[in-house]
């Protein structure tokens, strides 16, 4: 079991770093849809990086097709990296789009969002590190937030929809399962 | 421990995401050094509060006092290791020495890149410490600096009398 528990203080040095970046980027940027494009571009990076020692650690092996991967992320990926258990709901008919039901966010404690940033995401990060790890074992896909805890909902959901696979020889793209 | 491998990936992609600005265009690295120091500085002020919680540190040498709970208890709860050596001049300057730095242990070679690149991480840890002083009620300038070669480090933390 590759879990490891998070230590309650690395969990805040993460949290409180993370936090006071938001606070920077939304000074950094007027718009705050630049802010999420930015979170997002930034967990796509750490994403790429991430699912190697993601591999390396859980020893899952490569999933066989995109339920395996999404209750991979949910279950392993989720826990090993953040500590939290994620539920894997909602998918569509295809087989091609799920939704992450993520009853804790490690992101956003003690956060309390200000009415005039309701247009920021602010755990938009995990989309890109999500987007950024999947592609790495041939999946590109687009997620969002589609619930935030932050914003009352009483869950944080994520919709991961498959764009398409990333062919080996990169040449003719086909979609899976469309 | 998972949770360090985090930090580090945030951390690093933090600094290139500061280093291509926002709507004023690129940072320069000075201010690039500038602005890692105030987030540090915002972390480290409240992580303090967390990991100080309550201990009364005593007002009689309060300066000796408060260097000693940074070399040890904040220094461990965050990079999991004391403070390797403390030295003073009794007249307001603390030199902190970390032979084995953790957020420098990426850095292997010595040459002038890598030591600007470390100089750029110190930034942080700089901002930490500072906060964390001021929140126990001191105020400082904090430099750092390799030496003599990466991992090692040291923080030089000049108090500000009021």
């Amino acid at each position: 079991q590759a879990w490891t528990k998070m230590s309650k203080m690395n969990a805040e040095l993460f949290n409180l770093t993370y936090g006071a970046m938001v606070m920077q980027l939304i000074r950094d940027y007027e718009d705050v849809q630049d802010v999420n494009q930015q979170l997002e571009t930034m967990g796509y990076s750490i994403g790429q990086k991430l699912v190697d020692e993601f591999l390396a650690k859980s020893g899952v092996g490569n999933c066989a097709n995109f339920r395996e991967v999404a209750e991979t992320l949910a279950k392993v990926g989720f826990k090993m990296f953040l500590g939290v258990v994620v539920e894997v709901t909602a998918w569509n008919a295809e087989g091609t789009a799920f939704s992450l039901q993520v009853y804790d966010n490690p992101l956003a404690d003690f956060v309390e969002l200000p009415p005039q940033y309701s247009g920021l995401v602010y755990s938009n990060i995990l989309c890109g590190v999500i987007r950024g790890a999947l592609e790495m074992i041939k999946y590109q896909v687009e997620c969002r937030f589609v619930k935030d805890g932050l914003k009352g909902d009483e869950v944080n959901e994520i919709r991961v929809e498959l764009r398409q696979m990333v062919d080996e020889s990169f040449g003719e793209e086909y979609n899976e399962g469309a | 421990e998972c949770a360090d491998s985090l930090f580090d990936y945030l951390f690093a992609a933090m600094i290139d995401t500061l280093r291509t600005g926002g709507d004023q265009g690129p940072r320069k690295e000075e201010l690039l050094a500038e602005t890692v120091r105030a987030i540090g500085f915002d972390v480290g002020y409240r992580l303090a509060e967390s990991i100080a919680q309550g201990r009364v540190l005593a007002a009689e040498s309060l300066e000796v006092n408060v260097m000693k709970f940074i070399c040890k208890e904040f220094w461990i709860e965050i990079f999991k290791k004391q403070i390797d050596k403390l030295q003073t001049n009794n007249q307001g300057v603390f030199v902190l020495r970390d032979a084995k730095f953790r957020w420098l242990a990426p850095f292997t070679a010595n040459d002038e890149s890598t030591r600007r690149a470390a100089a750029t991480v110190l930034n942080f840890p700089c901002g930490l410490i500072k906060g964390a002083l001021e929140n126990l009620g001191i105020n400082s300038t904090v430099q750092a600096e390799v030496a003599p070669a990466v991992p090692s480090c040291s923080f030089t933390i000049k108090i500000r009398r009021s």
